[in-house]
């Protein structure tokens, strides 16, 4: 049977799937919702954590805020994130990496808030 | 409803096994909660052991999952804080990290023979691992 998820996704393509919460939660578009506006919190925790330890040049709380968030972008089907967060959390402490990661995270920013967007204009919408 | 549905029902809800879930990561967390409670399981959660330790005062659990990285104090010191605490010998707890075994060692971090889960895993597989982990305990 057909989802309003469905309608909406047949007219906008998203970057997040919501196979895994449709697995975890047996369809339930309630528990979809809540879990998607407790990503946005954790996705926006993480762009500020891991901009802020640029900024400090804390390259362990990078690494740490990088690998933290891999499982709940893995849930969401994010891969592309996912990449960028594993690829920051390995070279998060190379000296010779520096100015790449550095450019990762801005990437990771930038790819990160159009995903809350998109998010955000999900929920409204569906 | 019946009286022999109603029983049942008593019997089912009586025979719900109980898992307290500990990670700072909220997402998961209820991401996991979810999944257990609709494979029949009671589940406590605690986003920090402060709350878990305070839960564990009056909860008995039959499995306790518990990740290793979290802030204040790691999951290995809270298993062994809570195993003298609270006795907790014949419950089985499951540590996770997304860290792999050998480099939780290079960090100082000797798990020994407790059951590992490594992140990211499959949440739809978990009731499954918890079954067979609370039959062999």
């Amino acid at each position: 049977m057909k989802t309003k998820e469905d309608d909406y996704r047949e007219v906008v393509k998203y970057s997040f799937s919501l196979d895994q919460l449709n697995k975890i939660g047996n369809n339930n578009e309630e528990f979809n919702h809540k879990m998607i506006e407790q990503f946005i919190l954790s996705a926006v925790e993480s762009s500020k954590n891991m901009l802020s330890a640029l900024e400090e040049s804390n390259w362990v709380k990078l690494k740490s805020a990088a690998h933290k968030g891999i499982p709940s972008y893995a849930i969401m089907d994010l891969s592309e994130l996912v990449k960028f967060m594993k690829k920051i959390e390995l070279n998060a402490e190379s000296d010779s990496e520096r100015e790449n990661v550095k450019e990762l995270v801005k990437l990771f920013d930038q790819e990160n808030q159009a995903v809350i967007n998109e998010m955000g204009t999900y929920l409204k919408q569906s | 409803m019946k009286p022999e549905r109603a029983v049942q029902n008593i019997k089912l809800k009586a025979q719900r096994n109980h898992v307290l879930l500990i990670d700072d990561d909220e997402f998961l967390l209820n991401a996991m909660r979810k999944k257990l409670e609709m494979a029949n399981y009671k589940v406590t959660v605690s986003t920090n052991v402060h709350d878990a330790h305070f839960k564990l005062s009056f909860i008995d659990p039959d499995l306790i999952i518990l990740d290793i990285i979290m802030p204040d104090i790691n999951g290995i010191e809270f298993m062994h804080l809570i195993n003298e605490q609270y006795s907790l010998v014949n419950t089985p707890i499951i540590l996770m990290s997304y860290l792999s075994k050998k480099k939780l060692l290079e960090m100082g971090y000797n798990i020994g023979l407790t059951r590992y889960l490594a992140k990211p895993f499959d949440i739809n597989k978990l009731p499954l691992l918890l079954n067979k982990t609370i039959v062999r305990a």
